[in-house]
This record gives C-alpha cells, structure tokens and sequence, in this order.
C-alpha cells in the first residue's frame, strides 16, 4: 500500500458519499409519504415511486466507487502500484459525483416530498411530481457524467 | 371533434339515451348558460331531477360500503390489477335478478357495517377506560368508598414534577393523621391515594393546591380497581367475539359479492342516466341537447338519431372555437399516448405531438437502458401482463408502451454487447472455465463513452429541431408565416451555423478543402441567423421593443443547456450497465464451486432485480423529462380538455353483445 493508492481509495470513499444525501433525501420523502398514506392507503405504489427518486444519487456514488476500486485493482486482483499524482487524480474522479450527490439527493428529497403532498390533493398528478424531481436529478446525471470522463480519460 | 345538436321527442328519449350510452361517443354540454337567455326560457326548461341522483348517489355509497366490507373480510385475494368482467347481457340480468331482493340484502349487510361500527366505538371506548385505570392498579380500596364518618378518602393526581415527599411533609405539618401514598408515575402525572381527616380536609386542600393536586373522577364505577379492569376485560373480549362474528357474517356473504358488483354498476348506469338528464332543456313534448361527437362516429350517430326520429345537425366547429380533445392514433403509437396524457393534452388548436415524439421516446428509453436480458425481461413481463389481464385505458397504454420499450432495450442491449451487464463472460469463466466474449453489434460505451455523448448530443439537437419544426409548421398553418421565419427559420440558420463554424472540421477531417468550405458556410449561415433575429424584431418591433432582438440573441445559450441535457442518454445508460456488472462481480468474487455457484445465482437474481426497478424508473421518468422539458418546451402548451363521452362507466362489468350461438 502506498500513498497513491490510498489517496485512490479516498476517493472512492468520497464517491460513496452520495449515500448520505440520497439517505436523507430518501427519509424526508417517506415521512411525506406516510403522512399521505394515513390518509389514503391506495396510494402507496404512487408514493414509492417518488420515494425512490433521490435514491439514485447514492447508486451512481457506489458506481463512481466501484470503477476506482476496480481500476487499482483493489476488488479481486493486485493493487496497482500508483504514483502519488495518479491517486490524487482519482480522487479528485470522486469528487463531483460526492459532492453534487449529497446535496442534489437532500434538495431532490425535499422536491419529491413537495410532489407526494401534490399527489395527495390530486391523484392524476404524478406525472408532474416526478418531473419536478427529475429536474434536479439531471445534475447528478451530470455530476456522475463528469466524474466518469475524468476516470475513463486515465490510463495506469 | 364536431358540434351536435338534436331535438327529439319526449316518449324517445329512454330508449335513445339508453342506445348512445352503450355507443359512448357523445359528450354533453350544460345548458344551463341557454337558460339564462330570454329566448330559451320561454319555452324550454331544465330537464332531470337532481334529488334523484342524489337518491342514487347514497344508494351507492350503501353498496360500495358493504362491498368494501366484504373485501376486507372476504376471503378472495385482491387481484393484481382491477379488471372488468366481460359478461353478455343475458347472463348479467340473469345474476342480477329481482332489485328488491338486491336491495335487502344490501340493507341487510349495511346494518351489519352499522354494528361493526358500533362495536369498533365500544372496542375503543373500554381501551380508554382501560388505560385511565391502569396507573391505579395498586390502589385497592373501592372506588365508590369516599371515606368513613370523620375520615376523607380520596384519590388524585399531581403533575410529574411536583415534588411527592414534599408535598406528605407539607401535609403531615397541617394535620396529624393522614395517609398520603403515592401509586405509580407516568411521564405526566403522579397518582396519590389519600386519607385525612374531616376536621383537617380545607387546611389539607389549600395545601395540595399548591401542589397543582386535581382529584381523581371515576364516575359511577363501583368496586376495586382490579375488579373493574377484570370487568372491561371481559367486556373488550364480548366486544372482540362480536366483531368476530359480523366479520364472519361478511366472509359468508362473499359469496354474493359479484352480484353486488353488478348492483353496484347497475347504479352507476342509472345514476349517470339521470345525471346526463339535467343536461337536457325540454319542453312538454320535446327534449333538446348539444355536445360533441368524433368526426369518425358522426355517421353511426346519426343512424342512431335517425331511428329515433329525432332532429339534428352537426356541424363543424369554428376555427378558434374550443373544443375537447380525443387523441386518434395507429396501434403503434397509441401506447405512447400515455406520455401525453400524463402531461397535459393538446388544446383542440395544436396537433397531437404523439406520433412524433413517440419513436424518441422509444429510442431514448432503450439508450438509456440498454440490456438484452432486461430487455426481454420488461418486454415478456409486459406481453404477459397484457395477455393474462384484459387491462383498459391507461394501464392497457402504459404497458403496452413499455412493452415497446422493452424491445428498445433489447436492440439497443444488443447494439452495446450487454447482457445482464457482463453477465456472460463472467458466468461462462465462473462455470464451465472459459471466458465467452459476446461482441457488441456497434460498440462498447463504456470503454468509448466520448462517442456515446457526441451520439447523445447529436440525436438530442435532432430531437429539438423536429420540436422547432413543428412549431413552424403550426404558425405558418394559422397564417403567421413572419412568425415562423423569426422564431424558427433564422434560428435554424443560426445554429446550424454555428455547428459547422466550430465542428465542420471534424466531420471530413482528412479533406481541409471540405472543411474550409463547410466553415465558411457555417459562418455565413450563423451571420444571417444572428441578424435576421436581431434584424427582424428590430423591423417588426414597436418602440423599446426593437431592441428585444438582442435579448433573443442571447437565447442561444439556452440551447446549450437544451443539448447537453441529452447526455443524460450516456449517463443513465452507463449507470444501468455499471451497476449491472457491479452485482456480477460481486458474485464473481465467490470464485469457483458449486456454493460459489449457488451464491452467485442469489446475488445476481437479487442484484439484477433491484437494478431493474430502479433503472427502470430512473428510465421512464428521464425519458419523459427530455419530451416534457426540452421538446414540447418548443412549441407544445397542452391545457386541452379531454373528450368525455357519455357511456356505461362502469367499474366491475363489461356487457358485451350477445354471442351468436
């Protein structure tokens, strides 16, 4: 183990962060949903839906952790020998899709909650919710979309 | 969409009512703004009688209660999806049979509900009690005992914080012989039992005052506290064993439960007639109604009319006119409707953008998901689905619709070598020892997703401009053909323009000649746009207005944005096959054996499941996003109100034509 690595799996651990933030956003989404379930229990399917909305921040976090780990061979296989700067460039792979993912996945959380209680008042509305989510979905997508061309771009 | 009127006589009225019902392809109008005209009022008035469906209106909510009752208790499972019976008429007058005995056993069943109900305020009513006794379980004296000839004996709480020992000291200062013991706590009060002296009892208040003492309420309860916990016990288990029994009662009347079904719809019918009555004007001998009718079922409407003699015209609305809106499309793109629906339909002056939109969303959802075996997955759920349920309306839509994208997800799978991720080489290595490579059929995202994102880009601005270009279309058909070329055609200069101006390079990298012309074109292009945009509302502008132009001009960035959002195509795509491959390897690192095997199987059954429904849905909600937002952003506005025939809405019976036998 050398520092280049250990900085790589720094990285890594930043990437899995995203976990946080769809965590929270996830939580805040279902205290809305069973508030709206107590009401009207045939909604459930509708509410899950848009639960399930800020969970992908943390899946794309696990993706971006993955690749790195598997790129310095730290899942199945010998760990690369890195150079300092190489690992420091793979943490810095970690960090868009970390950092956006918390935040992204909290604000989408609150969204989504805000679209449960729309669905609450009109049922034929879900459509709308899960736009309103999907808008602050796309940066993550973005976040996830620049971390994985920084990673693609480095050769070891 | 076309206008209908018809006058028609009284004594018709039943039977016509009852025959475009079951046509379903009339939509009423209100009449009640006509009546507000001298004119009409004269001579006609309001027809149907509101109390009536009133009447019918609490009759159903009679049978939806009880039928509601019956699924609670009743022992059939709920199906998956609700779908309607189809039945013949025959066979439905046959179940139904007499109306009083349907009403009976209705009322019947609904004084059962009004017991339950009676006996679920009783259940909760002795809970209560229960749990106001509870913290006196200690106490052991009976209740109705409230002293002796010189002695009080009282029962009461002071708060949680109140100081206990404090308060006996307190007491014990002011009189000689008392007995105050404290009973239990909770997380707000103290329970005291206490006795004391008549002589001390107003020195002894004044004290316990300060204290926030309130003095306990039993009521008439007699007997000691454990003898009345025994006693509610008892009741709340009487009460449990006659919830018991009603409950059985309604497992029993299951068996009935179709036939109420029938009732019920049988309502549903009715009410709606009378409901669809007070949209008529009638006159002593006559009726009058207006609405609309598809332009496809004018003449099968008429025939109807006609046998019924009545008097009619349809005709065809004004331009401008408002009406409401039935989108007609072929098979293949009806599914697709869906994603309209869920928008907002066309007002009856835009065209339906279903057809166009419909080959990208399926485009976009198999780029986005991107599997061979998730593909067959949602495509064999899907026609399963489809040939298990007789599913209706937006359910038989938006299954259908996934099904087709199901077949999306499998080309583009296969287009991208993905198949479970990279479950064959993996599981080929893992089993039999040696590694099976399946080749993509164009190329491997992963390892080139550039490629991908210039594709995504590219498609993206082919996507946008179809959407410009429908907005074209629109203003150049009302007349606006200034409109067009300033929103639209200069716009389409411009950024073609600028696309060749910094790509035309790389389009024929290996023939500069090609390239220089292709730039300088490019430029050309770009200028004109840029002027004509600035130029035109300069032109055609009034005042500071003239100069909006320039605002236009600095839109163009917006299309940046517009195109970069279509590398969501890539993204999500990868995160589909990513996570895919991430499950495989998990499973992978089992290594070899039969346990290796085992534990591969439950990590990728599991893995994949899961991946599937989120990717899925991550699918679904983005594919809509870039119709939604970037292409009907556009030109689309929606805000149409849907076409509602007058028809059988009925919930759990279809009644289809006689069979010939």
């Amino acid at each position: 183990m050398n520092l280049g690595l250990a900085l790589a799996v720094i990285g890594a651990a930043i990437a899995a962060l995203a976990g946080v933030g769809s965590g929270i956003g996830v939580g805040i989404a279902g205290e809305a949903a069973a508030g709206v379930i107590a009401e009207d229990p045939k909604k459930f399917g509708q509410t899950l839906v848009l639960q399930a909305l800020p969970g992908t921040q943390g899946i794309y976090g696990l993706l971006m952790a993955f690749l790195i780990l598997t790129k310095i061979g730290m899942l199945g296989g010998s760990p690369v020998d890195l150079t300092w700067t190489q690992g420091l460039y793979l943490l810095a792979c970690g960090i868009p899709v970390g950092v956006v993912g918390i935040f992204s996945a909290i604000a989408q959380g609150k969204t989504v909650a805000a679209g449960i209680m729309l669905i609450a008042k009109r049922p034929g509305e879900l459509a709308k919710g899960m736009i309103y989510g999907a808008m602050v979905e796309t940066y993550a997508v973005l976040s996830l979309l620049i971390s994985f061309l920084m990673y693609n771009a480095i050769q070891l | 969409m076309n206008r209908l009127s018809v006058i028609g006589l009284e004594e018709e009225k039943d039977s016509l009512f009852e025959e475009l019902m079951e046509f379903g392809a009339v939509e009423l109008n209100d009449q009640s703004e006509k009546l507000l005209s001298k004119e009409w009022a004269e001579i006609a008035g309001k027809d149907g009688c509101g109390d009536r469906v009133s009447e019918l209106d609490a009759k159903l909510a009679r049978v939806q209660t009880v039928l509601e009752m019956i699924e609670r208790f009743g022992a059939a499972k709920q199906p998956l999806f609700a779908v309607r019976k189809e039945i013949s008429r025959k066979k439905y007058e046959e179940t139904l049979g007499k109306q009083e005995d349907l009403e009976a056993e209705t009322g019947r069943l609904y004084g059962l509900y009004e017991q339950w109900n009676d006996e679920k305020t009783e259940e909760n009513m002795v809970r209560s009690l229960q749990a106001s006794l509870m913290p006196w379980a200690a106490y052991d004296l009976p209740l109705e005992l409230r002293g002796t000839r010189g002695v009080f004996i009282r029962c009461g709480v002071i708060p949680a914080v109140a100081d206990a020992e404090e308060l006996k000291r307190q007491v014990s200062e002011v009189s000689q012989e008392n007995v105050v013991t404290v009973l239990g706590k909770d997380q707000e009060q103290q329970y005291l039992s206490l006795m004391y002296m008549k002589s001390d009892a107003d020195k002894i208040l004044d004290v316990l005052k300060t204290f926030g003492y309130a003095e306990a309420q039993f009521k008439d309860m007699k007997g000691t506290v454990s003898e009345n916990l025994k006693k509610l016990d008892d009741r709340l288990e009487e009460c449990k064993w006659r919830q018991q029994k009603l409950a059985e009662s309604f497992r029993a009347a299951s068996a009935g439960k179709e036939r109420l079904q029938y009732y019920y719809d049988s309502i549903v019918v009715e009410r709606d007639k009378q409901k669809a009555s007070e949209q008529l004007l009638r006159t002593e001998k006559a009726f009058y109604f207006d609405g609309w009718v598809p332009q496809k079922c004018a003449g099968q409407v008429e025939e109807i009319l006609k046998s019924h003699g009545c008097w009619y015209e349809i005709t065809v609305p004004d331009k401008d006119e408002e009406t409401p809106v039935l989108l007609e499309n072929n098979s293949m793109v009806t599914p697709f409707e869906t994603i309209t629906d869920l928008y907002s339909l066309p007002s009856s002056k835009e065209i339906d953008p279903t057809p166009i939109f419909s080959f990208f969303y399926f485009l976009f959802f198999g780029m986005m998901f991107a599997d061979m075996g998730y593909g067959i997955l949602l495509a064999g759920v899907c026609f399963a689905g489809l040939k298990m349920f007789k599913l209706e309306g937006l359910a038989y839509k938006l299954v259908k619709m996934l099904a087709f994208c199901g077949i999306s997800t499998f080309i583009w799978g296969l287009l991208f070598g993905s198949f479970f991720g990279n479950m064959i080489p993996i599981v080929s290595e893992m089993f039999f020892g040696k590694e099976i490579v399946i080749t993509p059929l164009w190329f491997d995202p992963i390892s080139d997703p550039m490629k991908l994102l210039i594709f995504s880009c590219i498609i993206g601005g082919i996507h946008l401009f179809i959407g410009l270009g429908i907005k074209a279309y629109l203003l150049i058909r009302d007349g606006q053909v200034l409109d067009a070329v300033e929103d639209v055609f200069v716009w389409y200069a411009l950024l073609i323009g600028i696309v060749l101006l910094l790509f035309g390079g790389s389009i024929v990298p290996d023939k500069p000649d090609v390239t220089q012309v292709l730039t300088e074109v490019g430029k050309w292009l770009a200028i004109v746009g840029a002027v004509g945009i600035v130029g035109l509302r300069a032109v055609r502008g009034k005042g500071i207005g003239r100069a909006v132009g320039l605002w236009n001009l600095y839109g163009a960035t917006s299309w940046l944005g517009d195109v970069l959002s279509y590398s969501r195509l890539l993204a999500l795509g990868l995160a589909s096959a990513v996570i895919a491959q991430v499950f495989n390897a998990l499973g992978a690192m089992l290594g070899h054996g039969i346990i290796a095997v085992i534990g591969f199987i439950v990590i990728a059954v599991i893995g994949h499941a899961f991946n599937f429904f989120i990717n899925a849905l991550g699918t679904f909600v983005h594919a809509s996003r870039l119709q939604y937002v970037e292409f009907f952003g556009k030109f689309y506005e929606g805000g149409g109100t849907p076409f509602e025939p007058f028809k059988k809405n009925t919930k759990y019976v279809k009644i289809v034509k006689e069979e010939k036998s």
